[in-house]
């Protein structure tokens, strides 16, 4: 029995550096309603598109709170390039809205979410 | 981000798991690797390196070639051991440099081994007369071993036919100031009789003792934490560097 844990504590080991590794993919997904990046890059797009400037700041702020709870439990899975190549396109998008121009915010929501998709593959 | 974090768990999962594939790859002393298991170990180390503190790309990618690596080396182990033939083509041979004393020039010549080189790694192995050197032979990790001709090897006690005891390993009974029940019991021994013995040396205590074995001739070494000297030898530059 001994000598079986002793072979079975390194295999363990291992597989959770594995799970740590690639578990990117399911760990960006949603916890609660403040942690979805996408529910708030959709509304942001919505605004944006609608030219209901107010409410784009609003939801960009939330995209920024959500995406900051992300980071701090993906960061260990990620490329760091991807998340700053995030947290800049985020910035952007936030100058973008306050000086209500919708081409380089929607060019900045495609922005992100392409990084967001890189995100942990 | 906090990339000193990142950097610290990356850390780990190198570190732990360059530590199961060097257990996985077993045991050899740096002195018998060839050249070929020396860069590989490097090569492997780099990884695990880059694994940790390369944080432009993901810790999966580093991981995998760690492991690639490390499953292609012991794939090469399992070959070599059950393929006599794969072994030599992929770890060579040793070859013969001096044989009944005369030296190989030709062996040398496909070696790349000049006589400089000879000369100079038979001094390493205590031969400076290579007049006495019997055989010669350049091992597949590059060290040469030596064998002296019979006039000029050690005399043992065989040669003078003389009787000696056994001579075998010992058996750690202390270490660090605690007694190793297992040991003890493997040598038929009780702490009775290891009390016993340390009160012959003065010691009350088992926890006095930093290193105890016992060898095979029935004598009791032991080392105690305070070493009681009445000389010091101190060869350091700096005064009062040696603590009892």
């Amino acid at each position: 029995m001994k000598k079986k844990l002793l072979y079975l504590f390194p295999v363990m080991l291992l597989l959770l550096f594995v799970i740590l590794m690639l578990g990117g993919p399911f760990i960006k997904k949603p916890i609660s309603e403040t942690d979805d990046v996408i529910k708030y890059l959709m509304l942001t797009q919505k605004d944006i598109q609608n030219n209901n400037w107010k409410p784009a700041e609003k939801n960009s702020k939330k995209l920024s709170t959500a995406w900051k709870k992300v980071q701090s439990r993906i960061q260990f899975s990620s490329e760091r390039d991807e998340m700053n190549g995030i947290n800049v396109s985020i910035a952007r998008l936030r100058g973008f809205i306050a000086a209500k121009e919708a081409g380089g915010a929607l060019a900045e929501i495609y922005e992100i979410q392409e990084h967001w998709f890189d995100l942990g593959q | 981000m906090n990339e000193g974090l990142i950097v610290v768990v990356r850390g780990i999962i190198g570190f732990f798991s360059l530590l199961i594939f060097a257990r996985i790859l077993g045991k050899q002393q740096i002195s018998q690797l060839t050249f070929f298991d020396y860069i590989l170990g490097i090569t492997i180390g780099s990884i695990a390196a880059s694994l940790t503190t390369d944080l432009s790309s993901r810790a999966w990618p580093h991981w995998v070639g760690l492991f690639t690596w490390t499953l292609a080396c012991l794939g090469f182990q399992i070959v070599t051991l059950k393929w006599r033939k794969a072994s030599k083509y992929i770890d060579g041979e040793a070859t013969i440099v001096i044989m009944n004393g005369k030296i190989m020039e030709e062996a040398m010549r496909t070696l790349r081994y000049r006589a400089e080189d000879l000369l100079e790694q038979l001094r390493i192995q205590g031969a400076f007369d290579i007049s006495q050197v019997e055989f010669a032979v350049v091992e597949k990790n590059g060290q040469l071993s030596v064998l002296k001709k019979s006039q000029y090897q050690p005399i043992t006690p065989s040669d003078m036919n003389l009787p000696t005891s056994y001579a075998g390993i010992g058996t750690e009974l202390i270490y660090n100031g605690v007694i190793i029940d297992q040991n003890l019991k493997n040598v038929n021994l009780d702490n009775n009789w290891l009390a016993a013995e340390l009160k012959k040396q003065g010691i009350s205590d088992p926890a006095e003792v930093f290193l105890a074995i016992l060898e095979t001739s029935g004598d009791l070494y032991v080392d105690t934490y305070k070493d009681r000297l009445q000389h010091i030898t101190d060869i350091s530059d700096y005064k009062n560097q040696i603590k009892e």
